[in-house]
């Protein structure tokens, strides 16, 4: 990305009245955030990209004759612009799109804390059960912060969900984890033996060896993945084979 | 035959060339190779032109041409007989003898192939077919007057000339020309053309740039860019090449859906006969400007005409919107300035630089320029493809043009701007069609798909239709649009089923708000508009399913039921015969025969917990004896 190669532009932004201090281009969640304002968020993390699709931290860019809804989480903030974070839109539109979640993931206590504590406690519409809010986060780290690009979207609409390509073995998992690491629902299930790792949504299982030069337990084909990538040989990492009990 | 045509020079020649080989007394015989008549099996009334042809040995006596799509889809397979200006409809390929010999080479007419209208008018020549009369084909018309497959025939007709001209220009000044022409993109949202190319100009100085035509049209029953990409591919090429120049892009990219076979195909032959000729690769006329395009197959996502979805599609990703914060026209196909125009757009291109702004910006309303390509389907007498200028009311393209509804129904609706358009009533009918105006009342021009409905149309399950559509092709993204617009599918089906609530219609627009504003792109930020136009305008219709229970167009099936009329019924038992459940038998009372109980023929009953609500019986019946209620 070589967007805005210069961002040290000190710009000033009115949040709520209040006129604040950013840099250019700089994610206008951030600002908000560093201003005190507090806004809800699900598919945000800080370790991959912003992806804007759990909505939850629409807020209102005034633009003088009319406004429009924009998240805060993937817009680049410029000079001069005027924000409001809680506006009576922005309140019943968060609230909507929170039913909307809550109504989806009606059993998953990260949503229904979040959606509480934005005064949500009841859905109009019909309920279900699912673990996965969609939010990417587990693709988005697989592809830019691993690499290994084992996981990704598939199907569309209501039956999208996230899973190894062609729902077989995920071939390219290298055990990690990082997917588990940063899904905001934990509904990525890791289950760990003395010698195994196993991840049942993606049809994946490890063997666990232990690492000297690490000094920690790891997949084999994590460190064989890591070591290719550094260009060092498998016997720098100092592999010790797990005893099974 | 081609040639390397390496300056404008000898690009006049080869006009003048074309022209003068063209002899206009040389009949023509031109039979639509479109798709829709494909359907009605124009192949065989071609192969048959073909073997007649040969057989009396009549090549030089005439010409036949296979072109693109005429418009009038209704009445296929078409052809037009030049320069008599003859139009026949509905040809059988028995007819083909007798039309070379009798209407080619003598003057007597058909009958039988001449159109005749609902009310019995007939009219022999295209000019006088109401269908062609009001239209005004700038973009369109074209299609009759080349092959399809025929880049000679399209550079006869005047092609290319606009790129000549261009290059003769400073690329701004094509810009201003574009500017001045008022062009808006005919995609959907009518953006100003010359702006976005303005900006893409300017865009990361120095840097690769690209044009890429967007031909993944996906509204149901609209095929004005299919028709068009099929039957003047170049018309479209030629717009690219003048906008690459424009802007500084050295390479474009058609991105088409793959249900669209004949367009590929035809695409693919023109930029062959393109790059032959050198209007496509290096050095293009000796103008020093090198561009060149390829051809991306979709895979049919309604989604991937989305623009950063149709990028990301292109780019080899998912096919998924992403957030325009910072527009693709800064940052688009691979993070690089792209222009993206549709493909009616890019067709409009060479017109404008031919016959400059001044001429186009004469046609249409003071915010919307030139014409306006419309697919009019559904419950309309002429089905078909319409250019007309924009300010057109309603009813002159439903009623003039389109004939008006069939079997004396009367009209209910127009659905304008595909799934996510809206529904506009009869009071709307005297609206002036552009842009704007559209907008103004709920709806939008989209890519132009005009669906008309009559009074047997349930408008409540026309907005679940729609809303069932988007769906199943909303990508699932973003919450809004893949929960809200699911769960107002469900409050719609709830409604239609019998089983609606007070509070269903204010909950459906209080969601909508959030669906509205909150959606990633597009698709959700319009997705409700089926559902908030048809309760602004048929508030009248969800009452009566949700209090009364009543369906009033009779179409949802819980909540009509069928019985046999004491009175009309003649005991003929044709509804017996084709009820798929046997639920109708007949009573101990007398059926009704010319007025009089009849002494053996007896009434019939519908036992309605058999009956499936199918409507065969009410078809079958010739006698008015099954009511619905």
């Amino acid at each position: 990305m070589e967007r805005q190669s210069t961002m040290s532009d000190q710009i000033t932004i009115t949040l709520d009245d209040k006129q604040v201090k950013a840099t250019a281009g700089e994610r206008l969640l951030d600002v908000c955030r560093r201003e005190g304002i507090e806004i809800p968020t699900l598919c945000d993390h800080v370790d991959v990209s912003s992806y804007g699709a759990c909505r939850l931290c629409l807020v209102e860019w005034d633009r003088g004759d009319w406004s429009k809804m924009v998240t805060s989480c993937n817009f680049p903030v410029k000079d001069g612009q005027t924000f409001r974070t809680n506006s009576d839109k922005v309140v019943r539109i968060r609230n909507m799109i929170m039913q909307f979640t809550l109504a989806r993931s009606s059993n998953v206590p990260e949503v229904v804390e979040l959606a509480k504590k934005w005064g949500v406690t009841e859905t109009k519409f019909s309920k279900q059960e699912e673990g996965c809010i969609l939010c990417g986060n587990c693709v988005r780290a697989c592809s830019e912060v691993v690499g290994a690009n084992a996981i990704g979207f598939s199907e569309r609409g209501k039956d999208r969900k996230v899973s190894p390509p062609l729902n077989a073995e995920a071939i390219d998992c290298i055990g990690c984890g990082s997917c588990a690491y940063v899904c905001p629902t934990n509904f990525i299930k890791v289950e760990e033996t003395p010698t195994t790792r196993k991840f049942p949504l993606w049809n994946a299982e490890f063997e666990m060896v232990y690492s000297k030069k690490l000094g920690q337990k790891i997949p084999r084909k994590q460190i064989e993945f890591v070591a290719e990538r550094a260009g060092l040989p498998i016997e720098h990492f100092e592999i010790e084979e797990l005893k099974k009990k | 035959m081609t040639q390397n045509l390496t300056d404008m020079k000898a690009l006049q020649a080869l006009r003048t060339k074309l022209q003068q080989e063209r002899n206009p007394i040389t009949p023509i015989v031109t039979v639509c190779g479109g798709t829709g008549c494909h359907g009605y099996g124009c192949q065989k009334v071609i192969d048959a032109f073909r073997q007649e042809i040969a057989a009396k040995k009549l090549e030089d006596k005439v010409t036949l041409r296979v072109s693109g799509c005429h418009g009038f889809c209704e009445r296929g397979p078409l052809a037009l007989i030049s320069p008599k200006g003859i139009f026949y409809q509905r040809i059988d390929p028995a007819d083909v003898p007798d039309i070379l010999a009798k209407s080619v080479f003598g003057d007597e007419v058909i009958d039988k192939l001449v159109y005749t209208g609902p009310e019995g008018d007939k009219a022999v020549y295209e000019k006088d077919v109401p269908f062609y009369a009001k239209q005004n084909r700038l973009i369109f018309g074209a299609n009759q007057r080349i092959n399809a497959d025929s880049i000679d025939d399209y550079i006869a007709e005047g092609g290319y000339a606009g790129l000549e001209k261009s290059f003769a220009m400073d690329p701004e000044a094509i810009i201003t020309e574009v500017k001045e022409a008022g062009l808006r993109g005919r995609g959907g949202g009518g953006f100003l053309t010359a702006r976005k190319w303005e900006t893409v100009r300017k865009a990361q100085p120095g840097k690769r740039r690209y044009v890429i035509c967007n031909a993944d049209e996906g509204d149901p029953g609209a095929y004005m860019d299919r028709s068009l990409l099929e039957g003047n591919p170049h018309s479209v090429i030629e717009g690219m090449i003048i906008g690459a120049y424009a802007i500084g892009a050295k390479e474009g990219y058609i991105y088409v859906r793959n249900e669209y076979p004949l367009a590929v195909k035809n695409a693919r032959i023109a930029i062959k006969q393109a790059q032959e000729m050198g209007l496509l690769g290096k050095n293009i006329l000796g103008s020093g400007f090198d561009f060149d395009i390829i051809i991306s197959r979709g895979g049919g996502a309604f989604v991937c005409g989305e623009s950063t979805a149709l990028m990301a599609s292109l780019e080899g990703k998912i096919g998924e919107p992403r957030a325009k914060y910072i527009h693709t026209a800064e940052y688009g196909l691979w993070d690089k300035p792209s222009c993206l125009n549709n493909v009616e757009t890019w067709a409009n291109v060479p017109l404008i630089l031919r016959e400059g702004a001044a001429s186009f910006a004469k046609i249409g309303t003071k915010g919307s320029k030139g014409t306006k390509i419309f697919s009019v389907v559904g419950k309309i007498n002429n089905t078909g493809l319409v250019e007309v200028p924009m300010g057109l009311t309603l009813r002159e393209i439903i009623f003039d043009i389109g004939g008006g509804i069939p079997n004396g129904k009367k009209f209910k609706a127009v659905q304008t701007g595909g799934p996510s358009g809206g529904c506009l009533p009869e009071k709307m009918l005297d609206l002036h069609v552009d842009f704007d105006e559209l907008t103004k009342v709920g709806s939008m021009m989209g890519s132009g798909g005009l669906i008309v409905m009559d009074e047997d149309t349930c408008m409540v399950d026309v907005a679940r239709y729609f809303t069932k559509f988007l769906t199943e092709e909303s990508c699932g993204k973003c919450t809004p649009c893949r929960e809200g617009v699911r769960h107002m599918l469900e409050i719609l089906d709830r409604i239609c089923a019998g089983d609606g609530k007070e509070g269903d219609v204010e909950l459906l627009e209080e969601m909508s708000e959030s669906i509205l504003e909150g959606s990633l792109c597009a698709l959700g930020g319009t997705a409700p508009n089926p559902v908030l136009s048809t309760i602004k305008y048929f508030r009248d219709e969800y009452d009566a399913h949700i209090k009364d229970k009543r369906c009033p167009g009779k179409v949802c099936k819980n909540l009509i039921t069928f019985s046999v009329v004491d009175g009309s019924c003649t005991g003929c038992g044709a509804c017996v015969k084709v009820c798929p459940v046997d639920a109708i038998s007949v009573t101990d009372k007398p059926a009704t025969v010319k007025g009089k109980p009849h002494a053996k023929l007896k009434l019939h009953t519908i036992d309605t917990d058999k009956c499936i609500k199918c409507g065969m019986c009410a078809e079958a019946c010739k006698f008015d004896a099954i009511h619905v209620e």
